[in-house]
């Protein structure tokens, strides 16, 4: 048997009622940029051992680059998310010890509800990721041209009265990242 | 009935959104970022001779 390397993993450890996820950030070319999202995000494959309550997962990074890889980091809870950043940089991540919570609207209802439609106007620079807290996975939009307002438009399905956490990154440059992020609340 | 609604909120002033700002973990100073090692990932192929 040969053995090939091919890119970097590292593990965290989550707590039993804490679900991380992370995404590596991606700046687009310039000559790519005029029609493209300035950022593209892409979550990072991972894998996952329970060790005793916690879990330890394993966060795969493919394509090291030499000047490192950035990464946004979400831990999402009960009632909130915890948004981080961190480099990966040749044998090692570094991630800030000030990471920010968001907590999310409390509604609950004990009503019966359904998946609607949602549409949204998305900004094609600015691609909104939406995240369910509770399974982590993406709700990912269907896009659509709508020929009575001209507009590229977004539909995706939302519960009501459930939490969704989207977010987008506002800037981005070798120091520094922005990111904002909120609650699309459906409401009855 | 399924119909279609506007999410609210959407991002704007007036939904009070979250704004993470924050300088990226390797320009920070060493005391305010903590260390995580990455390891190489190996994958285990069998040499051509074995196919």
């Amino acid at each position: 048997m040969e053995e090939f390397i091919q890119g970097k993993h590292f593990s965290i450890t989550d707590p039993h009622d804490v679900n991380t996820v992370i995404y590596q950030v991606n700046k687009t070319e310039k000559e790519m940029a005029k029609n493209s999202p300035k950022y593209t995000i892409e979550r990072l494959e991972y894998t996952e051992e329970l060790v005793g309550e916690k879990k330890k997962k394993t966060f795969y990074v493919n394509e090291p680059k030499p000047e490192g890889n950035k990464l946004i980091i979400l831990s999402f809870g009960k009632e909130k998310v915890v948004i981080n950043n961190g480099v990966l940089e040749g044998d090692q991540v570094l991630i800030t010890k000030k990471p920010m919570p968001f907590k999310f609207k409390t509604l609950y209802s004990e009503q019966e509800t359904e998946y609607r439609d949602v549409e949204y106007t998305p900004n094609l620079k600015r691609p909104i990721s939406i995240i369910d807290p509770e399974t982590t996975e993406e709700v990912k939009p269907v896009l659509y041209f709508d020929e009575e307002t001209n507009e590229v438009k977004g539909k995706c399905k939302l519960k009501p009265y459930k939490n969704y956490f989207a977010f987008e990154i506002r800037d981005l440059s070798d120091e520094s990242i922005r990111i904002v992020g909120g609650n699309p609340v459906l409401e009855n | 009935m399924s119909r279609s609604e506007r999410v609210k909120p959407q991002f704007g002033r007036e939904m009070d959104p979250c704004e993470y700002k924050s300088k990226w973990a390797n320009k920070l100073p060493e005391n305010e970022v903590f260390a995580i090692k990455a390891e190489n990932t190996k994958i285990k192929e069998k040499s051509m001779g074995d196919r």
